[in-house]
């Protein structure tokens, strides 16, 4: 079975199977045995094709955070079917998310009303930057999810809007 | 306002500056109190003070900016003394006033000297005009007909910008003065576009400049020293990333003069307590270009060189306590590097990132000044400056050495920082030689970005990550040991 994790936001598919001495890593064309032990200091070291890897790893639900030879990595596991509706589109452009964290400073759109492709639904402001968000296409506002001073992280779904005729 | 003894201080301030202040101020055996927003309820800072008071606002900045609230608190807390810090009140003279005006000591310069600093056009006119060195310049207001003529009397390289202006716009860079009038047509018609108003200001162009800064103190007695320089040319977005002490950039001439000029400025405004002047400096000439009157975020770098604590002797001059020491006895030692640790995503044009801080741990045995612990979050509330690390070395190789060693053993997890970012300009063979100016980080735009990672490394990751997950593991055990057995070749 495929699992898809993306590691620094890079999307990378993956199988972990079994072997009589214990589990085995298949990502692209390659295939390594892999353990994590403790060692007496409670050091976690990744065994992988022998190489003996310490790491420190925090791990928080699907995202597994580690760091390694001096760099943090973040790791995301998406399940199947989340993955395969994001590749499919969805209902693009219904849903306006946040590019970079930050507060709302003015929210001149209501929800129902009408606006057109280009036309400002928020403006947040991001350490000092401020960044008009427009509507990726012509709409109904269905929802505006943060209020004026509300603060948000990225990605976070800023407004929904419906199309018309939806 | 008058300096006097006091035994307690409170920080108008949070996060890494809060605490590095408090540090001192309880080394001292004063009492340290601080103000704290709900959304600082559990930071360092409040946990490490004697005493936390919590401010409100409609925002957590607002409570920190709002300077009623903060006097009222401090004042009613019994606190004999208010520092700053850095951002927020530290450079509001209003705010100075107050605290004066509630019986409190302002750890910090006069209002005089923030008002007059805090003016750019101001401070720029009173340095001028005591004779030292300021960018040589042509104010079209001051006499139109000859606008041009004064222009190129400045000579080339030369910028021509909007009276009006800001943000960039309209500005030209004339570099051949036979295209002057034509550049100036262009720059008058940008202006009236974008501004409404066509006038101009001529001034030189630095090619490729470095910033360069000079700390200084000054007592209540008239007694000024600085405190040698920093070079803090390493900056994105106008913000900077990497500061040290002394400058690699600098003769030992050019160190004395532009020291000396910075603690004439200084003593030419009666300028008390610590202060920082900014210097753009580029092919062996500076000008002035501001005063901050404040302690700088960057203050570590000189500290470590000198062996002066500067908020040890911010609050000895607070108190009325001559300087000591002459600027021969000032003395520095070795070098020392500053690393800001942002959360940020370099590879997204530096754009600031959010997350819980799952794992936390500072390198052992390097002064990081930190606001910030294992458990809390990083949020869009605040700057997203998270740690300085501070290191010295004998030499400035030493120094990068060390640097580089430090930030590969600083553990930090759940938030994205320009860690990998700062690696990668440590390494960088022009930063190694100590050739940069203040648009290098732009120059090099693939020390923003990411590295592709080797198969052994993807390896290791993954692995790691897919006998943690739960529904990876599960699908894993799920397969009887025979058909595992056949896996590698079944899919």
């Amino acid at each position: 079975m495929q699992h898809h994790i993306s590691v620094n936001d890079v999307p990378h598919r993956l199988w972990l199977g079994r072997s009589a001495d214990g589990y085995v890593l298949h990502i692209a064309d390659a295939v390594a045995p892999v353990a994590l032990r403790h060692d007496s200091s409670g050091q976690v070291i990744l065994e992988a094709n022998g190489r003996q890897v310490p790491m420190v790893i925090a791990v928080d639900g699907d995202v597994i955070h580690i760091h390694l030879d001096g760099e943090a990595y973040r790791l995301a596991y998406t399940d199947a079917a989340t993955f395969h509706a994001a590749a499919a589109g969805g209902a693009a452009g219904n849903v306006v998310r946040a590019p970079m964290p930050g507060v709302v400073i003015a929210s001149p759109v209501a929800e129902g009303d009408v606006v057109a492709a280009g036309d400002t639904l928020i403006v947040i402001e991001s350490m000092k930057l401020e960044t008009a968000i427009k509507a990726p296409r012509a709409g109904t506002v269905e929802t505006v999810s943060f209020t004026l001073g509300q603060t948000f992280d990225r990605d976070a779904i800023l407004v929904k809007l419906v199309a018309e005729g939806e | 306002m008058t300096a006097r003894p006091f035994t307690s201080v409170l920080v108008a301030n949070r996060g890494e500056i809060a605490v590095r202040i408090l540090r001192t101020v309880q080394a001292l055996g004063m009492e340290g109190m601080v103000v704290y927003h709900a959304a600082d309820a559990g930071s360092p800072a409040v946990r490490m003070a004697d005493r936390a008071i919590e401010i409100e606002g409609p925002t957590p900045v607002a409570a920190y900016l709002d300077a009623a609230q903060i006097v009222a608190k401090a004042s009613a807390a019994g606190a004999e003394a208010i520092h700053p810090g850095y951002g927020f009140l530290s450079e509001n003279a209003e705010f100075a006033k107050a605290v004066a005006a509630a019986g409190m000591v302002f750890v910090g310069p006069t209002p005089e000297a923030i008002e007059l600093m805090g003016d750019k056009v101001r401070a720029r006119n009173f340095v001028e005009a005591r004779g030292f060195p300021v960018a040589p310049s042509a104010i079209e207001d001051d006499d139109p007909a000859s606008f041009v003529e004064r222009a190129r009397a400045v000579g080339a390289p030369l910028l021509i910008k909007p009276s009006a202006g800001g943000g960039g716009k309209g500005m030209r860079i004339v570099r051949d003065l036979d295209l002057l009038d034509e550049e100036i047509e262009r720059g008058r018609s940008e202006g009236l576009r974008y501004f409404g108003d066509g006038r101009l200001y001529a001034e030189r162009y630095v090619e490729r400049p470095r910033h360069i800064e000079v700390q200084v103190l000054g007592d209540a007695h008239g007694n000024v020293v600085h405190l040698f320089e920093r070079e803090c040319s390493i900056q994105r977005r106008f913000q900077k990333v990497v500061e040290e002490s002394p400058s690699p950039g600098l003769t030992p001439e050019e160190r004395t003069r532009i020291c000396e000029v910075a603690a004439g400025i200084a003593r030419a405004a009666n300028y008390r307590n610590a202060g920082t002047v900014e210097f753009i400096y580029g092919a062996g000439e500076f000008y002035f270009l501001e005063m901050n009157t404040r302690l700088q975020v960057e203050h570590p770098v000189t500290e470590e060189v000198t062996g002066v604590d500067l908020v040890a002797e911010q609050l000895r001059i607070a108190m009325g306590a001559p300087l000591g020491y002459a600027q021969n006895d000032v003395r520095i030692q070795g070098h020392a590097i500053e690393l800001r640790l942002y959360a940020e995503d370099s590879a997204r044009d530096f754009s600031p990132t959010t997350g819980p801080i799952l794992a936390y741990r500072p390198p052992d045995g390097i002064r990081v000044d930190s606001g910030i612990a294992e458990g809390s979050a990083v949020t869009a509330n605040f700057d997203p400056m998270l740690a300085k690390v501070i290191v010295h070395g004998d030499s400035r190789a030493q120094a990068i050495e060390r640097a580089k060693q430090a930030l590969a053993d600083f553990v930090l997890l759940g938030c994205k920082t320009n860690a990998g970012f700062l690696h990668r300009l440590l390494a960088d063979p022009d930063f190694a030689a100590g050739d940069m100016h203040t648009g290098s980080i732009a120059e090099k735009p693939w020390l923003a970005q990411e590295p592709e990672l080797d198969q052994q490394r993807l390896i290791e990751l993954l692995g790691a990550a897919a006998l943690l997950l739960v529904p990876v593991r599960t699908a894993a055990d799920a397969v009887s040991l025979q058909h595992a057995a056949m896996g590698a070749w079944r899919n």
